[in-house]
């Protein structure tokens, strides 16, 4: 039987190994995993690239937008200016954790995905299947518009509309901020 | 066949890890999520058990715990990484159950024996015994906690994070029972490992 390596040298040799193995897999799978990334801002804003657009870094929220339950935003500009912004939302329906993004570009809705929630099924579950399609395409702006989209949806779920609008408000205060208007 | 005969018995990560997983389990497991934690497990101790199996010769007293935890701890990330990648699905089924998997201190301690002790071919066999054994005991608590909780069986895509492969609705809404869902299923699931402990114990014809 060969002689083993001495001690230090396998320790080294097995690590640099490992190290080498890692750092090739990250750079095989980091552009693949930020391409996904991109892809869900893609589809919360209903583009088809990013092309001419400048992305902003994934910022955490402070202040009153943190207070109403958004933690996340990011921006996204053309020319210079800001022309869309994505959210997430951590909120409170009739149970905590009801959690949820919205893109919106050029001040329309353009679409909202439910990530996680513990609503009651028959009540807010139910409600969380249909609000997506009731808003989208609707402005952030007509406030009575998405209202009503919201209500016409959620009948027995009160609580989790009231969740939604909720933040919807922080974030129409916010985007009009941003895009300067 | 020895090997896979004692590993699918009493050697698999349930019944070495006892009740605490099964609180875990309890409140993250379903029929997807126990076959993606099935083939984590079974990829994690196959290939960290096959490559410490040809390093072996380069053991010493003071340098094999140190490989054994560079090995099983690169091969986790390795598997993450790939997964993050390219199994978005498989890697949100498991959730934080696949560090958990990947770096528990029975793999740890059972890689090690075997490394030390199996032929390659024995290992081989030990890691599929492991793997039904565990598989066999998560598969119905998942079964069960879609099924009654639920009242589907469902399968997600493991290359999407929001496709299903396919849903079967078996209960109507008002017979779904929520108490297998969430916490409040660690009663199922201890009533699962229990039959399945006496089992064992009844085919081996002597206390597991």
């Amino acid at each position: 039987m060969a002689k083993p390596l001495p001690s230090f040298m396998t320790v080294g040799l097995t690590a640099l190994t490992a190290f080498s193995v890692l750092f090739g897999a990250q750079i095989l799978t980091q552009p693949i995993i930020e391409n996904r990334l991109n892809q869900v801002y893609l589809d919360l804003l209903d583009l088809n690239t990013f092309t001419g657009y400048t992305l902003g870094e994934v910022e955490n929220t402070t202040g009153e937008l943190f207070d109403a339950g958004v933690q996340r935003y990011r921006t996204f500009g053309l020319a210079d200016e800001i022309v869309a912004v994505t959210y997430e939302v951590i909120t409170n329906g009739y149970a905590s954790g009801l959690t949820y993004q919205i893109g919106i570009r050029e001040g329309i809705i353009r679409k909202l995905v439910v990530v996680a929630h513990a609503e009651t099924v028959g009540f807010g579950a139910d409600a969380l299947l249909h609000i997506p399609d009731a808003i989208e395409g609707i402005s952030l702006t007509d406030t009575n518009a998405w209202t009503a989209a919201l209500v016409s949806v959620s009948t027995g779920a009160t609580f989790t509309r009231r969740g939604i609008i909720n933040t919807l408000t922080a974030i129409q205060d916010d985007y009009a901020l941003r895009i300067g208007g | 066949m020895k090997a896979f005969k004692q590993a699918f018995q009493q050697q698999h990560l349930i019944l070495s890890l006892g009740l605490g997983l099964f609180i875990l389990l309890a409140g993250s497991v379903s029929f997807t999520s126990a076959w993606m934690m099935t083939i984590a497990l079974f990829l994690n101790l196959f290939f960290t058990t096959s490559i410490l199996y040809f390093l072996r010769k380069q053991f010493q007293q003071d340098n094999k715990w140190i490989l054994i935890m560079i090995v099983m701890a690169s091969v986790a990330t390795l598997m993450q990484m790939f997964a993050d990648a390219y199994l978005p699905g498989w890697v949100q089924g498991i959730g934080y159950l696949l560090p958990f998997i990947a770096i528990s201190g029975f793999v740890l301690a059972r890689v090690e024996t075997v490394v030390m002790t199996d032929t390659y071919s024995d290992i081989v066999w030990n890691t599929f015994g492991s793997v039904v054994g565990f598989a066999m005991l998560v598969l119905p608590i998942g079964l069960t906690a879609d099924l009654l909780g639920l009242g589907v069986i469902q399968f997600a895509n493991p290359f999407s994070t929001s496709m299903l492969i396919w849903r079967v609705e078996i209960l109507p809404e008002a017979y779904r029972l929520p108490i297998f869902q969430g916490s409040h299923g660690a009663i199922g699931i201890l009533l699962l490992a229990s039959l399945w402990i006496a089992f064992v114990q009844q085919w081996r014809g002597s206390p597991s």
